[in-house]
């Protein structure tokens, strides 16, 4: 359901920063949400590898200046945030471990997605601009790459519930 | 539009979600925040009303004034408040079973009687709440629950966007939860559409109908500009498989209440009720 970014709509850095500030900030929101989900559904490791993840976007938001108000681009790459998690790509059994890797993948789709605009736009600016944010990008994949290797992969069977929410018929 | 402008944060409280992880109903709730912030609209200026389900707990996390009524009546209570303040936006939400077997009837009736407020349905095809038994939308040969009959339930799955149509619904819709952006921009403009506006909303259940991760692959705009013709959309909706996301169908009745004038003052009917 995704539409490509609009490069008519980024016409110099700053709209590509607040873009970046806007990107941050709703990925932060989003994991805090599912750090709730995780704290409610009484799985205590995921949800604070969620808060970590929450905690380290507000950071990165945070190195951006900040907004006055909704930019009038916050919607030029589309229907969907790249860097947003997906609430569909969750399980409550996940181990942290999933958590990592699931922030992981976002981190790359960022890097796509400035580089797309470092490739693509017709503004010289935006270009420069766009190849740092996604070089920074790169530099939150290699992080988020180690963080997750810090921790054992889950077991194959790790979502096997032994007492599932829905018995399937004939169980 | 006010002079404080609002974000869509402003329309969450801080009360944590129960639902799963993964729930549909999540990107739901923050389409709606978003909606209402991109109207540019204050809390004190909305309400949302629900019934009873895991999506009916909505109105304790949004950030407006809100009624999580009775199962089945929630529609009976948003209309009630939308004429007795057609001052606020009111948006009535819920899910399958509360909104089509429960309150199925008021469903219908609302639709006839076109009162200006729109109804946002998290149609997942299973009661979540109770744990997995067939809804009115659940298809009729789904039985992977314990709580399903074998074989299914055999029953044709009610559509609820054909029946809203043929009821009288002044605006139709179906989105997606996997695109809340999407799903944002068509509550706005229900909102915005005078009369009932329905937009039922596929939210998978990832619990009970793991299936329906899937759906995020199946889905596909509508492909076609939504249509004032009632017939026309009748027949887009009776031959699509379910999969076209959009507005389907914008009407031009008048709302109702619009055309009746007070008959008597006030005091008039004050003095009637006196003892």
């Amino acid at each position: 359901m995704s539409k490509a970014p609009d490069f008519g709509a980024v016409k110099t850095s700053a709209d590509l920063l607040a873009i970046a500030r806007v990107m941050e900030e709703r990925a932060a929101e989003r994991y805090r949400e599912l750090a709730e989900a995780f704290e409610v559904s009484c799985n205590p490791d995921t949800s604070a590898a969620f808060l970590e993840l929450a905690e380290s976007e507000e950071r990165h938001a945070a190195d951006f200046p900040a907004l006055d108000g909704v930019p009038p681009v916050a919607a030029a790459w589309g229907e969907e945030d790249p860097e947003i998690a997906d609430p569909d790509a969750v399980h409550y059994l996940m181990y942290p471990w999933h958590a990592f890797d699931l922030a992981l993948r976002l981190e790359e789709r960022a890097v796509e997605f400035f580089s797309f605009f470092a490739e693509g736009s017709p503004y010289a600016e935006v270009r420069t601009q766009a190849a740092r944010l996604a070089e920074r990008e790169l530099e939150h994949v290699a992080h988020m790459k180690a963080r997750r290797d810090l921790l054992p992969e889950p077991p194959a069977d790790w979502d096997e519930d032994l007492d599932p929410p829905n018995w399937e018929a004939g169980d | 539009m006010n002079a404080v402008t609002y974000s869509a944060k402003d329309f969450k409280t801080e009360v944590k979600p129960v639902w799963c992880p993964g729930c549909g109903d999540y990107a739901v709730l923050s389409s709606i925040t978003k909606a209402f912030a991109d109207l540019g609209l204050a809390p004190h200026q909305t309400s949302v009303v629900s019934g009873i389900g895991c999506s009916s707990r909505i109105p304790a996390y949004t950030n407006t004034y809100g009624f999580h009524s009775i199962h089945g009546r929630a529609l009976a209570v948003g209309q009630g408040l939308k004429l007795a303040r057609p001052d606020l936006t009111v948006l009535v939400a819920g899910g399958d079973g509360d909104g089509f077997s429960i309150g199925g009837n008021h469903f219908m009736h609302a639709c006839r009687r076109n009162v200006d407020l729109t109804y946002v349905v998290m149609d997942n095809r299973v009661y979540g709440m109770t744990k997995g038994q067939p809804s009115p939308t659940t298809e009729a040969d789904w039985d992977a629950s314990a709580m399903a009959p074998p074989g299914g339930t055999g029953m044709t799955p009610f559509h609820p966007l054909a029946i809203a149509l043929a009821a009288g619904a002044n605006f139709v819709a179906r989105c997606f939860s996997g695109d809340p952006n999407g799903t944002a921009e068509v509550i706005a403009e229900a909102i915005k559409h005078p009369g009932f506006s329905f937009v039922a909303v596929m939210s998978p259940c990832i619990t009970f109908r793991e299936e329906q991760r899937e759906w995020k692959n199946m889905v596909r705009p509508a492909g076609v500009e939504a249509t004032t013709d009632a017939a026309q959309a009748a027949r887009r909706l009776m031959t699509d498989d379910g999969m076209n996301m959009g507005v389907l169908y914008r009407g031009n009745r008048v709302s109702y209440g619009k055309e009746k004038k007070a008959t008597a003052s006030f005091a008039d009917l004050e003095a009637e009720f006196a003892i």
